[in-house]
């Protein structure tokens, strides 16, 4: 059988890119402090896992953690509908 | 790749931090899994959002700092911050337990450690190398034992981080399967028996012992994993 692969922006992403920059600060302010430190280091400075482990004095598994609960968190805030299993 | 072991790796990828072989597992798993690809696109599109809201020069309230443009004191700026934020989240850290947490938080850790590099930050054999290793790095002494006579040689050390407190994580192999033990102390607590579950395949044991919280984590089958728990019990007493 053919496969086609759908390449449409699904739903929530959209919905993501549309979000209205209020929004999204006052989603970034609820944050705990080490998540939103975490998350504003890396897509605002665009620093590594390392130079925010330097910085912050966090291993880098804690740094990987923590941007992964800050994005969860977000991407949970934003998009309400946005579902993801496996890591809380 | 399994979508359990694809979404651990999924924000490494995304940061371009994960290696290439991971990269290239990860990918395949991609185009054949939907909703994983859809996790993908959503931290592409929440990148885009952050980096496009001018959040530079609307920091939220605990981030008012002045940012000049390229101006090397932006740096100083950036560690006060990191420290101040250090700061509040250490009392924040201490004001939450997320008890509840802690297995997953284990997991999540134990699955991390498995990248390349990230297992050990002191490679030895030796407990007399690792123990020492720990001094200055963490507040307490973690009790390390190697047990390679009895098939479970240790292979090194390394501080994480569970329920925001730092901790000693121990690693143990037995052949090719590698055992994360994670260990901080609980003062005051008793001893107590060993507490089993099973996350997404893996087999956790708890307990605590000789005035610390022990969580071990392996792909062992159970009657190995408690061997080990067994020794390490007895070797902190």
């Amino acid at each position: 059988m053919l496969e086609v692969q759908d390449t449409r922006p699904n739903p929530e992403a959209l919905h993501l890119a549309e979000i209205d920059r209020q929004l999204l600060q006052n989603a970034i302010q609820e944050l705990p402090e080490e998540f939103r430190e975490a998350i504003l280091l890396r897509e605002l400075e665009g620093l590594s896992y390392k130079e925010i482990g330097a910085i912050t004095g966090a291993p880098i598994g804690t740094v990987m953690s923590r941007l992964a609960r800050a994005r969860h968190r977000l991407e949970k805030a934003l998009a309400g509908r946005i579902s993801r299993g496996g890591v809380a | 790749m399994s979508c359990e072991e694809a979404r651990i790796f999924l924000d490494a990828y995304v940061d371009g931090e994960l290696d290439l072989v991971h990269s290239i597992e990860l990918e395949k798993h991609i185009a054949n899994c939907g909703e994983c690809a859809r996790l993908v696109e959503n931290h592409r599109t929440l990148r885009s959002a952050i980096q496009g809201s001018s959040l530079y020069y609307n920091p939220a309230a605990p981030l008012k700092f002045p940012r000049p443009a390229a101006n090397p004191r932006r740096i100083y700026a950036l560690v006060a911050l990191a420290a101040s934020l250090l700061i509040a989240g250490f009392f924040v850290g201490r004001l939450q337990p997320r008890e509840n947490h802690v297995s997953q938080e284990i997991l999540d850790s134990h699955l991390r450690s498995l990248l390349p590099g990230h297992l050990t930050d002191v490679q030895s054999t030796d407990q007399h190398t690792v123990k020492p290793w720990f001094d200055g790095r963490l507040s307490f002494s973690p009790p390390v034992t190697d047990f390679a006579s009895q098939g479970f040689p240790l292979a090194g050390g390394r501080v994480d981080s569970i329920g925001g407190r730092q901790v000693a994580a121990l690693i143990y192999q037995r052949g090719k399967h590698v055992i994360n033990v994670y260990v901080w102390p609980s003062p005051g607590s008793g001893d107590t028996g060993f507490d089993k579950s099973a996350q997404q395949g893996y087999k956790v044991l708890h307990w605590t012992g000789a005035g610390f919280e022990w969580w071990l984590i392996t792909d062992l089958n159970p009657s190995e994993s408690r061997d080990l728990a067994a020794l390490l019990r007895a070797a902190a007493r």
